[in-house]
């Protein structure tokens, strides 16, 4: 049986600091991509594949659905994943469909009209807040936090409220 | 910890750390000497020597070099009989890349010098791509369910 060593919302899915740092730090040997846009591209597919493949790790590229159903029927094989979808409705949806996660990182999502900036890598707006807290209060022992890769500050979902008061 | 010492012509040497830094976080014994217009050689092998011993914490010090047989190494070897007398366990990569150093940031704990050297290079190598035709022919499985 597989778990999920890791959730985490990355608007540039797997890159550099993903594949280098993220991943060995959170003991991983898969990194799952969960993205309708990706898996129904060939191309865009290949790329995350063909690019993913260096690190060493398994790489998929679940459609959203996909990785909720490939959980209910084979939890995941045998591999310690990191999951990450692009924003945090994509992971909201997935989390409760029943996919079993304990760590959620909030790793990089741009500065957007009407966001509020975190930090320095991650803004989110009220409607992005209020699914986490909607995730925080149905899993009350998840760990929910803000931080690009793992040497720097991690800001936990309680700060990050506190900021749009 | 083996130290990390970047060393290049110009603003190359804090680029590449910048770069790195920005990917893998701040790090600790991790230095860069950069040689600049006017500036003189002697100077640059004196501060290189500073700068390794600096950086020397018993576990020895990585140093790369931006290319084979400029300035930078040159002054970089001329170091070499300072460090042997000192007793000094010191490697020079030269064809410094991004790839490269953070290979070696991020294996360095544990690793000994000697084969974080070679495993540096070889990461410096294999970064090196034709992109595109790389893509044309990566033998990407599809896989053999549907999700």
């Amino acid at each position: 049986m597989g778990k999920i060593v890791l959730a985490r919302v990355d608007s540039r899915l797997i890159h550099g600091q993903v594949a280098t740092n993220v991943s060995k730090s959170a003991g991983a040997n898969a990194l799952f991509v969960a993205d309708d846009h990706s898996a129904n591209d060939e191309f865009t597919k290949n790329i995350i594949l063909g690019a993913g493949s260096r690190t060493g790790q398994k790489i998929r590229v679940l459609k959203e659905d996909g990785a909720v159903r490939y959980w209910n029927d084979r939890q995941y094989d045998d591999f310690n994943v990191i999951l990450i979808t692009k924003n945090i409705e994509i992971m909201h949806k997935i989390i409760k469909a029943g996919v079993p996660v304990k760590h959620l990182n909030l790793g990089g999502l741009p500065l957007v009209p009407g966001a509020e900036k975190i930090i320095n890598e991650v803004s989110i707006n009220k409607a992005q807040l209020d699914l986490l807290i909607d995730l925080q209060n149905s899993y009350p022992d998840m760990e929910i936090y803000f931080q690009a890769t793992p040497s720097l500050k991690k800001v936990m979902l309680e700060e990050a409220i506190k900021m749009f008061k | 910890m083996i130290g990390i010492l970047l060393v290049s012509h110009g603003k190359m040497a804090a680029g590449i750390k910048d770069s790195a830094t920005m990917i893998v976080g701040e790090q600790a014994n991790f230095e860069t000497l950069s040689l600049n217009p006017g500036q003189d050689i002697s100077q640059l092998k004196t501060d290189l020597l500073a700068c390794s011993k600096m950086l020397d914490s018993g576990h020895g010090v990585l140093v790369f070099v931006d290319l084979y047989g400029a300035s930078p190494y040159n002054a970089s070897m001329s170091c070499v009989q300072d460090w042997d007398q000192l007793g000094m366990n010191v490697r020079v990569i030269t064809g410094m890349s991004l790839p490269m150093v953070i290979n070696a940031i991020c294996n360095r704990d544990g690793s000994i010098l000697h084969d974080l050297t070679l495993e540096c290079i070889a990461a410096g190598r294999e970064n090196i791509q034709d992109a595109i035709e790389s893509l044309a022919n990566s033998s990407t499985a599809s896989s053999d369910d549907d999700y």
